[in-house]
């Protein structure tokens, strides 16, 4: 019986191994249209796609031929599982073969335009994960986490179902928009990033850190119900339900009570949410950093540089 | 004998010579040493000499005397050949370019462009007079450029890529004006081949505007229902509802949803149409919130606020 499990599972473990892909891309965008993979930036000039896949023999069949999508004709890279695509100076890449959920690996130069846009069918959780980056991303999730580290921006990011988390540890570049409809947004940001916030929640809180030098420009609308104080203190919910906020010293007082308005300036009578709204200048203002969900929480943190 | 006939490869004195040696050999010597000025007065006397005596019954031999003279004169007139030639090429590309784009684009139609220099502060201070009238360059006839005015500020923009909106966009609006080239550059930004920061950027610069041309509303609206960016476009939406009356709000609510298929701006624009006090749900809006509902792939969340929006105004 040992036996047999013993033999059953060296089977198993001989029928997948890491495979790879690679080709030259230098300038131009590379859009990677899969959940479930892992996008590292280096200093290179290859993209070099990695996966696990089960072994399988070349088709002889194929000898010679090209692949054919809905999409037109590419390059059917069958010992990795991927299709790759060229239009003018985008190169797409996506799998060719549904397997077992394993992640795609893909390094690519750290300056390159990267869009990686989610495609599927059904949801299911993929979560999406870029490191090392210096150029553009754009990335686009349906249901799953966008975790981005060690990225400069320009960023766009959102997620319907899940959490983005972005860790820049230089001062940004270009705009940043992370927009998260269920989900929290975690970003951290070096403490001397110049940048132009614009921090709005439907329903959930906002939570910065109290190192940054943040100048509030406009508070939260439904605080005109309550006005403003200028004293200073810790953000706290008092017994009547009166809540206390406080940014770089300028305290807003807002009631659970008040009147809500959503970000296009509509009143929402009853609702019962928060609907948190504030811009700000972070160090006197410079590139635009939106952050957005709809239900989940958003909190802005500096990183260790 | 010229010295360079006696010369080997290697730029040394043929053998033979012994005072041709030893001065090579101790060439360091004398290379410290003057001639005396009266031999270079006798020699340029005698150049002279020869040069008037070969212009006049010896051309042939006064050719190495006229050379130094000679030399300027030939050369200048290559070197103004080339750039000419090189001017001419440069003009005739820049004018292929020019009829290719918007010539091309309308089938070799007639184009009409005026062009107004406005702002021309340079010209100004360089006490260059600046025409009064729009100039007329009636090079480019062309159908979609007529009665449309061009202004631009020198040094600024690219009047080519301007031009080149204008006509793109004259198709929807035949008597469209650009005035300001801060918007002709935000209305180029906003092309879809432009990266999603560009797009961004654009709408961001177009929010800090105190108010929206035609133009550029069209612009925001087409990028709302066009744009592959769903942040692009859901930042376009605040953009055009921050830019409208609040009595404009449901209307426009209900336009931007029924084309948006992304849950995050479908949940968003419900919750607006949901809490929206005096909001009238039109025929589209409530068949596309039956679909939403129907849909076995939306979000149950999403469901819900669809729900909701067609219990609140059924």
């Amino acid at each position: 019986m040992a036996l047999l499990i013993g033999c059953a599972t060296l089977t198993f473990a001989q029928t997948k191994e890491l495979q790879e892909h690679r080709f030259k891309k230098t300038s131009g965008t590379l859009r990677i249209e899969m959940g479930l993979v892992n996008v590292e930036g280096y200093k290179g000039d290859e993209v070099i796609v990695s996966r696990m896949v089960e072994t399988r023999a070349k088709d002889p069949r194929a000898e010679g031929l090209v692949g054919l999508s809905s999409n037109g004709l590419g390059r059917n890279v069958e010992e990795v599982g991927i299709f790759i695509q060229e239009e003018g100076d985008v190169t797409k890449i996506r799998l060719s073969k549904m397997g077992k959920s394993d992640t795609v690996f893909v390094k690519v130069p750290e300056h390159l335009h990267v869009v990686i846009q989610e495609a599927v069918l059904f949801y299911s959780s993929h979560n999406i994960s870029v490191k090392g980056m210096a150029g553009e991303l754009e990335v686009a999730s349906t249901s799953g986490n966008i975790n981005l580290q060690n990225i400069t921006g320009p960023v766009t990011a959102r997620t319907a179902v899940g959490n983005i988390e972005a860790v820049f540890n230089t001062p940004v570049k270009g705009p940043v928009s992370l927009i998260a409809t269920t989900g929290f947004i975690d970003v951290a940001l070096p403490k001397s990033t110049k940048a132009m916030l614009d921090l709005n929640s439907m329903m959930g809180e906002l939570f910065v850190a109290p190192e940054l030098n943040i100048d509030v420009l406009t508070e939260d609308i439904s605080s005109k119900e309550s006005g403003e104080k200028t004293t200073t203190g810790a953000a706290t919910v008092g017994t009547d339900g009166t809540e206390v906020v406080t940014l770089s010293g300028r305290t807003v007082v807002r009631t659970a009570s008040a009147s809500m308005f959503d970000r296009f300036g509509n009143m929402m009578v009853g609702f019962p949410g928060i609907n948190s709204k504030v811009k700000a200048k972070l160090n006197g203002g410079g590139e635009d950093i939106i952050l957005r969900s709809t239900q989940g929480k958003i909190y802005l943190r500096q990183t260790g540089n | 004998m010229n010295q360079k006939d006696t010369m080997n490869q290697n730029g040394k004195p043929e053998q033979g010579d012994s005072l041709q040696d030893f001065v090579f050999q101790h060439r360091g010597a004398f290379d410290h040493r003057l001639p005396d000025p009266a031999i270079k007065e006798r020699i340029l006397s005698q150049l002279q000499e020869a040069k008037e005596h070969g212009k006049a019954k010896e051309p042939g031999k006064a050719k190495i005397h006229s050379l130094p003279e000679v030399m300027p004169a030939t050369k200048t007139p290559r070197r103004l050949r080339f750039w000419s030639v090189a001017a001419s090429v440069a003009a005739l590309l820049v004018l292929g370019v020019v009829a290719s784009l918007l010539v091309g684009r309308n089938n070799g139609g007639v184009i009409a462009v005026e062009i107004e220099i406005v702002g021309n502060e340079a010209s100004q201070q360089d006490n260059v007079p600046v025409p009064e009238e729009p100039i007329q360059n009636e090079a480019f006839q062309n159908e979609a450029f007529q009665n449309e005015v061009v202004k631009i500020e020198p040094g600024k923009e690219e009047p080519l890529r301007e031009m080149q909106y204008n006509f793109i966009n004259s198709k929807s609006e035949p008597n469209k004006v650009l005035v300001d080239t801060k918007e002709s550059r935000i209305l180029a930004l906003l092309e879809p081949e432009e990266p999603a920061s560009k797009r961004m950027e654009a709408l961001l610069e177009m929010a800090s505007m105190p108010e929206l041309t035609s133009t550029m509303m069209a612009k925001l609206k087409h990028t709302i229902n066009h744009d592959p960016n769903s942040n692009v476009r859901s930042t376009a939406i605040g953009l055009l509802l921050g830019s409208l009356p609040m009595e404009e709000h449901s209307q426009a609510i209900q336009e931007v949803f029924v084309l948006q298929d992304d849950p995050s701006i479908q949940l968003e624009l419900m919750m607006a149409m949901a809490n929206h006090d005096t909001i009238q749900i039109n025929n589209s809006t409530a068949d596309r919130l039956m679909a939403i509902t129907k849909n076995p792939l939306a979000f149950d969340f999403v469901k819900e606020q669809a729900y909701a929006v067609l219990l609140k105004t059924w």
